[in-house]
């Protein structure tokens, strides 16, 4: 036992070490006039004291002081064994075993039965503290005949009676085997009842000390103690007058018969126990009466006593062990039915904590679900409802679906769809999707229906109102069928715009043509005027014919290149690969009366093959040196015609140091009949520059111009390289 | 008019006045011995044809047509030149203002002999005028010569 957590050592006094020499000097000495005074009850011939009061003494020395106290208690039983030497043969290793046994013997009885008392006393309160729970009380309903075993006068009578057996057992042990004659069996009963006796004496004492340091120790239950201790000082009086010596076999008999009765004790089993005790007296009663057994060999009323005295504290320590044995199960009992009630109160705790996380996963998966506008419904593959989840009111309840067939339970109008969608699902295991309209408040309402086969065989629909997605999808719809009816428009027109201007070239054609006719009618007959008729006319008429046949002459210029014009647009474009310097020699030869006539020098460099229509390279090259002869200063005329190559294509700047043209009118010029001189100064159509620019532009290039006025031009024109493979 | 005048001929099909003058004046001017005979519309064309047929066996003729007519074509009149059997080689030429390729290409499959632009200046009409006389009338050997050999 775990002394220093014992509450009765606990509260032993504890002071200065001066304080502890006296206290055990005190003790030892009363101990040993005690011992002294047992010794004096000694009757000749027996080997143990019938009374002795020191182990009443030892005890409650124990109780009090602790553990230091059995020091004392020790030395005290030395030194009375010491004073009783004398009267024994003396060998010195007998003297050294009754020194140290006997002593022992004494000390050993104190401290098992305090020990005893102790954890006796801590295990009675642990069943008060237990008694009113609901296991507790469970279990002495099942096991009663508790309460009357738990008092504390019990305890200490099982104490008292267990150590001083321990304590006799040992010194009569000793006390055997130092002498022959001596009487285990007697000695020990003497022993046992002596200090016994001794300690029930002092247990009013002990209660009383207990009281003042105790309060659960009963100080009332002292008159018991005091009964008892007369019943055995009776008993233990008639008993041991004279022991004779008796058979050694039958006094081991004996104990066997109270190891027996013993083992009935230790059952928790009252008939069983009845039962034994009855037979174990009635037999050694008869055995005896008939003069068998242990307790023959003197005289008749001797034999008697004897027994009864043996049958006496064979019966209430058996009883007492059997009560004690009876605590000890019924605590187990009720330990274990609290340990019951506290493991399932654990997994309670344990279930409500489950519990309560989960409802709250529940409330979030809810929380999650209700920032979703779907509706949401689980399915049996069957088609069945089980279960639905709505953020929001439905227009019917939800009891009207649950446990109802979809086809009992969607429109007519949508379940061709839903249906289809839900057996695919079934079927492929897949999420399927299914759209359909309804009717509601009048107008069209578009749903998404999902279905999605659960692993518990059940299909979640997810129900989503798209009529919004719908409406934009029809609106794009809508929206392209307008475009591409735009576009059709935008086709019709540009096929519009090209025939029309085709058309429009082709009248420029025929106008052209046409216009030749009259045109020629009016040039030929003034001709034939000025022929024959001039020398008639007077001045005036003649210089009058000169202006018409002048205005003819410039109309049917501008008719030609007019024509030349319309057929620049309509052609076919030949584009080749073709030598810009052949071309520019063409077009230098054409001009070649001009350059000449005005000593221009023309230079020409890095020309190389571009990508082109011959002719028209040729007619762009002509118009281009042609207006830089035109517009070449008197003297030191220059004309330079180069070319770079890019990855792209080709530019071609043709160069002169000529007039120049202001900036503002770069753009002018390109357009058709503008002219910056009068014809009168530098003749021209003012279609040249235009016709250029339309057949630049034909074969994909850009046509302009950089010039400085007084300092000269520089009109360049770009051709994109063409992939002939 | 003597008989060697009536030898050479040149049939003018053409409706505007004008250019009928300056072919007149510039066929005088060129070879005052050929003959000019002007038709103004189809219809005159088809109302002379038994004549024209006869004058292609006696006489040296080509035909001039210009393609732009009221109400026809020079086609028009090539085909029904053409109809006749005793006309199938007289030289035609068309002489017009129109470069259409069409125009030329028609012409050619309708069995022109020659297309000759009408010229912009008198001095033009001059030159073509002498031109087709000089080669058609004089340098060229035409059926009508072989039908008066044999």
């Amino acid at each position: 036992m775990h002394l220093a957590a014992n509450p009765l050592w606990k509260d032993s006094l504890s002071h200065s070490v001066q304080l502890k020499a006296t206290t055990g000097l005190l003790v030892f000495a009363t101990y040993f006039l005690l011992s002294v005074l047992g010794d004096l009850f000694l009757i000749h011939g027996s080997t143990a004291s019938p009374f002795w009061p020191a182990a009443g003494f030892g005890l409650i020395a124990t109780v009090i002081f602790g553990k230091p106290a059995l020091v004392s208690i020790f030395f005290g039983s030395l030194f009375s064994v010491l004073l009783s030497l004398p009267s024994w043969s003396a060998e010195p290793t007998e003297l050294v075993i009754r020194c140290i046994g006997f002593p022992a013997a004494n000390t050993a009885e104190s401290w098992l039965t305090v020990c005893l008392a102790d954890w006796l006393h801590s295990r009675r309160n642990r069943i008060l503290r237990l008694q009113d729970t609901d296991p507790a009380k469970d279990v002495l309903e099942r096991h009663p005949w508790t309460m009357q075993s738990l008092q504390s006068v019990t305890i200490l009578t099982i104490s008292i009676f267990a150590g001083a057996f321990a304590s006799a057992l040992l010194g009569s042990l000793i006390a055997y085997f130092l002498e022959d004659s001596s009487n285990l069996f007697y000695a020990t009963l003497s022993w046992w009842g002596s200090d016994s006796t001794a300690m029930v004496f002092a247990l009013p004492l002990f209660a009383a000390v207990l009281h003042c340091t105790k309060k659960d120790w009963i100080a009332a239950l002292a008159a018991q103690y005091h009964l008892l201790y007369l019943v055995m000082l009776a008993l233990l009086a008639v008993c041991y007058t004279d022991l004779a010596q008796t058979d050694i076999i039958r006094e081991l008999l004996l104990c066997v018969v109270a190891g027996v009765w013993m083992m009935f004790c230790l059952q928790d089993n009252l008939p069983m126990l009845v039962i034994g005790i009855t037979l174990i007296v009635g037999f050694t009663i008869t055995a005896t009466i008939l003069d068998y057994g242990p307790f023959t060999g003197r005289d008749k009323q001797d034999e008697y006593m004897v027994m009864q005295a043996y049958l006496i504290v064979l019966t209430f320590s058996g009883l007492s062990l059997h009560g004690l044995h009876r605590e000890t199960f019924r605590m187990n009992q009720i330990l274990i039915k609290i340990r019951e009630a506290e493991t399932i109160k654990r997994y309670e705790s344990r279930l409500e904590e489950s519990s309560r996380l989960l409802e709250e996963k529940q409330m979030d998966l809810e929380g999650i679900l209700g920032t979703f506008p779907d509706l949401y419904f689980w399915l049996s593959t069957d088609g069945v409802y089980l279960k639905y989840y709505a953020h929001q009111d439905l227009f019917v309840s939800p009891e009207f679906f649950i446990g109802r067939h979809i086809r009992d339970v969607v429109p007519d109008e949508a379940f061709p769809a839903i249906s289809g969608a839900f057996e695919r699902c079934c079927h492929s295991g897949q999420t399927e999707e299914a759209e359909y309209s309804l009717p509601l408040h009048g107008t069209e309402v578009w749903f998404e229906a999902r279905f999605t086969l659960l692993e518990n065989q059940q299909v979640l629909v997810v129900i989503r109102n798209i009529t919004h997605r719908k409406k934009t999808e029809q609106q794009l719809q809508s929206l392209l069928i307008q475009r591409e009816k735009d576009s059709e428009q935008l086709n019709l027109k540009a096929k519009e715009l090209v025939r029309s201007n085709s058309e429009l070239e082709q009248f420029a054609y025929v106008a052209s043509h046409d216009l030749r006719e009259p045109l020629r009618m009016v040039r030929s007959f003034c001709a034939i005027l000025d022929e024959r008729y001039s020398s008639s006319l007077p001045p005036e008429a003649r210089e009058y014919l000169c202006f018409a046949v002048d205005g003819a002459k410039r109309m049917q210029q501008m008719v030609d290149e007019l024509l030349l014009l319309s057929r620049v647009g309509t052609g076919e474009y030949d584009i080749i690969p073709c030598s810009l310097e052949d071309a520019c020699d063409k077009a230098i030869g054409t001009l070649k009366h001009s350059i000449d006539e005005r000593k221009i020098q023309i230079s020409k460099s890095k020309l190389e093959n571009v990508h082109a229509d011959r002719d028209r390279l040729e007619q762009v090259l002509l118009n281009l040196i042609g207006n830089a002869v035109k517009f070449s200063k008197n003297g030191g005329a220059e004309i330079r015609i180069t070319c770079e190559a890019r990855e792209e294509g080709w530019t071609v700047h043709v160069i002169d140091n000529g007039i120049g043209i202001e900036s503002k009118h770069f753009d002018r010029i390109f357009l058709m009949f503008q002219r910056l001189h009068p014809s009168s100064v530098y003749p021209g159509s003012g279609v040249g520059l235009a016709l250029c620019k339309k057949i630049i532009e034909q074969h994909g290039g850009n046509i302009g111009v950089d010039s400085v006025p007084t300092r000269g031009s520089d009109f360049w024109f770009t051709l994109p390289r063409k992939d002939f493979s | 008019m003597n008989r060697r005048q009536a030898d050479r001929c040149i049939l003018l099909i053409e409706d505007n006045l004008g250019d009928v003058v300056l072919f007149r004046e510039s066929l005088a001017e060129a070879d005052s011995s050929t003959e000019l005979l002007v038709f103004r519309s189809y219809e005159e064309v088809e109302e002379s044809l038994p004549a024209i047929e006869v004058a292609y066996k006696s006489k040296g003729m080509i035909a001039v047509v210009d393609l732009n007519l009221l109400r026809c074509s020079g086609i028009d009149i090539i085909t029904l030149l053409r109809s006749k059997t005793n006309l199938q080689h007289l030289p035609i030429v068309i002489f017009t203002s129109s470069l259409a390729p069409t125009d030329i290409m028609r012409s050619y499959q309708a069995g022109v002999n020659a297309y000759v632009p009408k010229p912009d200046d008198l001095a033009g009409y001059r030159s073509v005028a002498k031109s087709l006389v000089d080669f058609w009338l004089y340098q060229a050997v035409t059926t009508s010569s072989v039908n008066l050999v044999s």
